[in-house]
C-alpha cells in the first residue's frame, strides 16, 4: 500500500510554508566540535534516560500485543465468516441477501477495530473523566473525584498548574512522585491509574480512597483507644516500610496523607516531598525558620494547657496549617539538616511516632497557637516532650506504660531511634497483632485471608458518594483554605507579572515522560 | 529465516513478568523482521486512521529519544540546527516565521515539536471523536510532519551520537529510527533529497544481512 501524491496537494492546508534544507558549500559552518571526554550527565537526563528505557520497553511490548491480538481476531472473525453458508439450494436473491450480511458484517467488524486504533491513538485528557465534585485542596491545585467515562474507572484526580508548580519549584517533586506512583503496587499505597498534561496543567489520575483521611478520623473521634492506635500505627508503619523499600524516604508523614479504603485499612499518599532535594528558595525558608526558632525564649506548657490551646484552635485551622507547611510530624533532624540531606528513612519514623502520641493523647506532641511556636518546640523537643499525665475522670487518658515507651523509642535522637518495622514489631504495645503486618489486610489473593477488621469502616452508598471529604461548595469548610488560595492568588499575580516582563516559565520540555496509564489500560485486547 | 516468521509471543515464560517484557522487546528490537510487519497496514484499516496513529507514536517517540540529550543540545553547543556540517535546516512556519530563519538547534526543535504537537491537538486535522472523518488535506499534512521530524533524528544522530552511545540510548535511538524508515518508505513519506543526511545509516539499519547497525561518524 503506498501513498501517491495527495489529490489536493495544491490547495495544501498546511498553514506553513516549507522549511528549506540546504547542502552547504563549505564543510566549516557548523562542524560537530571535537570529540573530548563527555562531562556527566545531570540528574535530571539521568532521569529521563530511565523513563525513556521504560518508555521504549513498554511501547513495543504494547505495540507487539496489539498487532497480535489484532491478527488474531481477524483470524477468528474469518474461521467464522467461512464457517457461515448460504442454506443450501437456495435461490439467487437468498445468495445476494448472504453475502450483503457478510459485506455487512465485515465492515462492522473493520468500523471495531478502527474505532479501537483511534482510542489508542488519541491522548488521554480532562475531557475523558467526568469530574463528579472537587474533594481536596493542595498547594498548588485541587483534587477531584472522576469517574473515566470509557472504562467507568473511580478516580481522583489531581490537578496541577504547570505555571504554579515551576513558580513554586516543585517540578522535580511532582516528577518524583508521579515516579514512585508508577512503581507503587502495594496494596498500602494509593496508586496511580493516569498521569496526563495539556497545556496549562498536569494531571495525576490516584486510585480512589472512599473513606477519607487520617486527618478528619482523629478529628471526629478526639482520642482512640489503645487496641485502635495500635492497628493504624502498625498499618502506618507497614505502609511506611512499603516506601523505604522503594528506595524512598516519604518525608511529609502526616494525619492527612494517610486515607481510608473501602475497608477501613489505611493507604499512604503524596509522594512529593520524597527524595526530594530543596530547591534555595526553601532553605533559605527553612533556614530563617529555624533561626527565629532559635532565638525566641520557649515557652513552658503544661500537657494540660497545650491540650486546652490544640483544642481552642478551630479544628479547620489544624487543616490549614498542615496544608502550609507546619513542622508538627517533622523529625527535628529534617528541621535541622538544610541541604546536607543528613538524615535516612528514620524521620518517617519519628513522623508516626507523633501520631501515636496524638492517636492517644488527642494532639499532636508539639502542638502550638502557632506554626512559629511549633518550629520553637520540636527546635526544643527533649524539652518539650512530656507524658500527659491526668488524673481524676481524665485518668483514662493517661499512656500505658507500653505506649509511652514506643513513642519514647520513636521520638528521640535519630541514632537510638526504632527505624526498622522487624525492629518495632516485637514490641509490647504491638502484642494482639498477628506476627506478619501485612496479613493486617486481607490478601486479595487469597480467599482465605480475612486481615484484621478496622475499627472504622466507611460507609458509603456508591460511588459518587463523598461524606468523608470536605465539602467545597461549602462556605464555612471554604474558610479553612484560605490561606492557600491567598498563596496561590500571589503566585497567579507574580505569574501575570512575569509574563510580561519575559520570564519564561515552564519549558516544553520540563514535564516530558510525565504521561502514563496503569498496565490494565494497555493491553491489545478491544 | 527469522524474517518470514510472524511474532508469536512465547508461552513458556509466564506472562507479565519482566524477563516476559523483555524477552517481547528483544525479538521487537532484534528480529527486524517484526518491525518491518509492524509497519504495513492492517487488512481492512483505513489508510489515514493508521498514518495518524503512527504519527503520534513516532512523535512521542523523538520526544522521549530529544528529551535524554536537551542538557547538551544547548544554543552555545549547536547555534545552528544543523545534520552534519553540509546540512543545515532553516525554520520558517509561515506563521511566526514568514521567511526562513536560521536557529539554534534546540530553538529549532522547540518550535518543531510545538508545531507537530499542535497539529495533533487540532480536532480538525487528527479527530479523536469516533466517526469524524479526517480532512482531505491529511495525508499533505502528515507528510510534512514526518519530513520535519527526520530532521531531529538527523540532528541527533549527526550531533549527539557519542552522548546517545554514552547514555545507553543507542539501542533505542536505532530501533526507533528503523522503525521510522520502514514506516516512510512503506507509504512513501518523505521525499528522497529530504533523506540524504542520513543515507548510509539508513542503508546499514535496514540491511537484513549485516549484523550490527553503525553509527554516523560525522
Amino acid at each position: 500500500m503506498h501513498l501517491g501524491a495527495p489529490a489536493h496537494a495544491e490547495n495544501t492546508p498546511v498553514a506553513v510554508a516549507d522549511n528549506t534544507s540546504l547542502p552547504l558549500a563549505s564543510a566549516s559552518a557548523s562542524a560537530a566540535p571535537p570529540a573530548t571526554t563527555l562531562s556527566p550527565p545531570g540528574a535530571d537526563t539521568l532521569r529521563k534516560c530511565e523513563l525513556s528505557k521504560l518508555f521504549f520497553l513498554d511501547h513495543y511490548f504494547d505495540l507487539l500485543t496489539y498487532l497480535d491480538a489484532r491478527k488474531a481476531r481477524l483470524a477468528a472473525f474469518k474461521r467464522d465468516m467461512a464457517a457461515r453458508t448460504p442454506p443450501p439450494s437456495s435461490g439467487a436473491d437468498v445468495l445476494a441477501t448472504f453475502e450483503q450480511e457478510q459485506e455487512a458484517a465485515w465492515r462492522y467488524f473493520c468500523g471495531k477495530e478502527r474505532a479501537h486504533l483511534r482510542k489508542r491513538r488519541t491522548r488521554l485528557r480532562l475531557s475523558n473523566f467526568e469530574l463528579v465534585r472537587q474533594i481536596g485542596q493542595g498547594g498548588y491545585g485541587q483534587v477531584f473525584l472522576a469517574r473515566k467515562r470509557d472504562t467507568d474507572e473511580w478516580c481522583a484526580v489531581k490537578k496541577m498548574n504547570k505555571h504554579l508548580l515551576h513558580r513554586l519549584h516543585e517540578v522535580q517533586h511532582i516528577l518524583t512522585e508521579r515516579d514512585i506512583l508508577t512503581r507503587v503496587g502495594s496494596p498500602w499505597l494509593v496508586k496511580l491509574l493516569y498521569a496526563f498534561q495539556d497545556m496549562e496543567s498536569v494531571y495525576l489520575a490516584m486510585e480512589y480512597v472512599p473513606g477519607g483521611d487520617m486527618r478528619t478520623l482523629l478529628n471526629n473521634s478526639g482520642v482512640l483507644r489503645q487496641e485502635h492506635a495500635r492497628l493504624y500505627v502498625a498499618e502506618m508503619l507497614t505502609a511506611a516500610d512499603q516506601i523505604h523499600r522503594l528506595g524512598y524516604i516519604h518525608r511529609d508523614i502526616k494525619p492527612e496523607n494517610f486515607l481510608i479504603d473501602a475497608s477501613g485499612h489505611l493507604k499512604l499518599t503524596d509522594f512529593g516531598l520524597s527524595r526530594g532535594k530543596l530547591c534555595a528558595e526553601e532553605i533559605a525558608y527553612l533556614q530563617a525558620r529555624l533561626e527565629t526558632a532559635r532565638q525566641a525564649p520557649l515557652v513552658h506548657r503544661t500537657v494540660k494547657e497545650r491540650w486546652q490551646i490544640y483544642q481552642s484552635i478551630q479544628r479547620e485551622e489544624v487543616r490549614a496549617f498542615s496544608l502550609v507547611g507546619s513542622p508538627d510530624y517533622m523529625a527535628p533532624e529534617v528541621l535541622q539538616d538544610v541541604g546536607g540531606r543528613g538524615y535516612d528513612h528514620a524521620v518517617d519514623y519519628w513522623s508516626v511516632g507523633c501520631i501515636l502520641f496524638e492517636c492517644l493523647a488527642g494532639f499532636p506532641p508539639f502542638a502550638a497557637a502557632s506554626s512559629d511556636e511549633v518550629w520553637r518546640n520540636v527546635y526544643h523537643w527533649e524539652t518539650v516532650l512530656e507524658r500527659p499525665v491526668y488524673t481524676g475522670a481524665d485518668a483514662e487518658f493517661n499512656f500505658t506504660d507500653e505506649a509511652w515507651d514506643l513513642v519514647t523509642r520513636l521520638l528521640c535522637h535519630a541514632p537510638q531511634r526504632l527505624a526498622k518495622l522487624a525492629d518495632v514489631k516485637p514490641h509490647a504495645f504491638f502484642s494482639g497483632l498477628p506476627a506478619q503486618w501485612e496479613q493486617l489486610r486481607a490478601d486479595a489473593t487469597n480467599p482465605l485471608s480475612r486481615g484484621v477488621t478496622p475499627p472504622f469502616v466507611p460507609r458509603v452508598a456508591d460511588p459518587r458518594d463523598t461524606r468523608y471529604f470536605d465539602n467545597f461548595e461549602d462556605p464555612k469548610d471554604m474558610a479553612m483554605y484560605k490561606e492557600v488560595h491567598a498563596r496561590q492568588a500571589a503566585h497567579k499575580e507574580k505569574e501575570g507579572a512575569s509574563a510580561s516582563d519575559g520570564t519564561p516559565g515552564a519549558p516544553r520540555s520540563a514535564f516530558i515522560g510525565f504521561t502514563f496509564k496503569h498496565s490494565g489500560a494497555r493491553s491489545g485486547s478491544i | 529465516m527469522q524474517q518470514n516468521k510472524t511474532f508469536k509471543p512465547k508461552k513458556n515464560i509466564p506472562e507479565g513478568t519482566k524477563q516476559y517484557q523483555l524477552k517481547k522487546y528483544a525479538e521487537a528490537t532484534l528480529g527486524s523482521g517484526n518491525l518491518r510487519l509492524a509497519v504495513s497496514l492492517p487488512e481492512g484499516e483505513d489508510l489515514n486512521e493508521w498514518l495518524a496513529v503512527n504519527t503520534v507514536d513516532f512523535f512521542n517517540q523523538i520526544n522521549m529519544l530529544y528529551g535524554t540529550i536537551t542538557e547538551f543540545c544547548t544554543p552555545q553547543d549547536c547555534p545552528v540546527m544543523s545534520a552534519g556540517p553540509k546540512y543545515e535546516y532553516h525554520w520558517c512556519d509561515g506563521v511566526q516565521f514568514k521567511k526562513p530563519v536560521k536557529l539554534s538547534a534546540p530553538e529549532y526543535v522547540d518550535h518543531l515539536m510545538t508545531w507537530v504537537q499542535s497539529q495533533l491537538d487540532d480536532e480538525g486535522v487528527f479527530p479523536s471523536k469516533i466517526g469524524v472523518p479526517f480532512p482531505r488535506t491529511f495525508q499533505s499534512t502528515v507528510k510534512t510532519i514526518f519530513k520535519r521530524l527526520f530532521r531531529v533524528y538527523a540532528h541527533i544522530y549527526h550531533a549527539h551520537f557519542p552522548r546517545i552511545v554514552s547514555l545507553g540510548e543507542e539501542a533505542h535511538l536505532n530501533t526507533s529510527f528503523k522503525h521510522f524508515i520502514y514506516f516512510v518508505q512503506e507509504f512513501m513519506l518523505i521525499e528522497k533529497k529530504e533523506l540524504v543526511p542520513l543515507e548510509e545509516l539508513m542503508k546499514t539499519l535496514t540491511n537484513e544481512n549485516k549484523q550490527q547497525p553503525k553509527p554516523v561518524t560525522p
